[in-house]
């Protein structure tokens, strides 16, 4: 059982931080007065992985 | 990314390409064909705004992107062409409009992949696909661009090198958030007044491009400059107090070559201090972006909605 939840725990974690990075910074708020800001989450090469390569 | 839909906010995700497939495990189709499905749907579900179709992704031939396309996975590729028309099989670009500005997400794959994956792709798109030239396509959509986007950014699958040839022949690409080699920049290479970035590999590391736009007109700085120059001055710091320990446990021998060394560091590392000293009295005003890379730890929380589609598909002991 333990195994299984460790394993839970990895499962889609590329995913998961998208999801926590895109709950906790919003992508367009005021910066200083007059500007616009805007995060852009980026990734390249994930090559068909379902959560993180460990090494 | 429930929170900010309730709040009437979007993350804007972005993939430049080789998203579904590496050339390892392609092979093995059945189990290969479900995790791209997986991964096309975890996609849709996240919201991503644009995706850009890479070398590898033609692995699973391009009516299994059509398919992805017509569920919604909003693929962009300049370049990828159907051969008969000669006019893009997906959009070449993607305008999102947030916070009053219009950004423009396009893409480009390269023309040839490698010995052995170019001919597994044309085997796997037998006369359904044609790859036009990238600068081309580059042209052509800056040209269609005109007036309809502030800021353009291109998501590409060429590799820095091509990347940086792209800029310097296309200028009014602001940024480029690229792949194919799978490396990682700790800061912009810049070519022209283009920006290049790429985030690791194999899902290790998101990249977090945050701008900051007074006016998207005006040229760019990067506000991780001050940090970059500091990080450069205390390595120089760190092998020069490594070349002096050296020299001194020299045995009485010559050591003018530690002195050389020296010499050229404590050099190198006195105009980075006088770089340091200006870019802090100038401060960073007017338009500038930070980038950071992002560390994928294991422990996180884990979306249960993808978990049930990893277990249905039997790839959870994967």
């Amino acid at each position: 059982m333990k195994a299984l939840l460790f394993k839970g725990a990895r499962l889609y974690g590329l995913v998961a931080v998208l999801l926590v990075c895109s709950s906790f910074l919003s992508p367009a708020a005021i910066g200083q007065a007059g500007e616009t800001e805007i995060l852009i989450l980026h990734t390249n090469n994930v090559t068909g992985y379902l959560f993180p390569c460990p090494t | 990314m429930e929170k900010i839909q309730k709040g009437n906010q979007r993350a804007l995700v972005v993939d430049s390409g080789d998203l579904f497939s590496n050339f390892q495990s392609y092979s093995d189709s059945e189990k290969a064909l479900k995790k791209a499905q997986i991964i096309g749907r975890a996609s849709r579900h996240m919201g991503a705004t644009a995706v850009n179709v890479g070398c590898l992704d033609l692995l699973q031939g391009v009516d299994f992107l059509r398919q992805e396309f017509s569920l919604g996975l909003p693929l962009v590729s300049a370049n990828l062409l159907d051969p008969a028309t000669k006019v893009p099989i997906f959009p070449p670009y993607v305008i999102k409009e947030i916070g009053g500005l219009r950004i423009a997400f396009f893409g480009l794959l390269p023309l040839e992949s490698g010995p052995e994956i170019s001919p597994a792709i044309r085997q796997a798109n037998e006369g359904k696909i044609l790859i036009g030239d990238p600068v081309e396509a580059a042209k052509e959509t800056l040209r269609k661009l005109q007036g309809k986007a502030d800021l353009v950014i291109l998501l590409s699958d060429l590799g820095l090198y091509k990347d940086q040839m792209v800029a310097l022949a296309v200028p009014g690409i602001h940024f480029v958030l690229g792949g194919h080699e799978g490396r990682f920049t700790r800061k912009a290479v810049k070519a022209g007044m283009t920006h290049i970035f790429q985030s690791s590999h194999k899902g290790m590391y998101v990249g977090q491009l945050q701008l900051f736009l007074e006016d998207p007109s005006k040229p760019f700085k990067d506000q991780g400059e001050v940090q970059h120059l500091q990080e450069r001055i205390d390595g120089l710091d760190l092998n020069i107090r490594a070349l002096e320990g050296a020299k001194k446990r020299q045995p009485g021998g010559d050591t003018s070559g530690f002195d050389r060394s020296i010499q050229e560091m404590t050099r190198q590392r006195n105009a980075f201090q006088e770089e340091l000293k200006r870019a802090k009295e100038v401060g960073i005003q007017g338009n500038r972006f930070l980038f950071r890379l992002e560390a994928l730890d294991k422990i996180l929380p884990e979306n249960e909605e993808v978990k049930k589609w990893i277990s249905g598909a039997g790839l959870d002991k994967d």
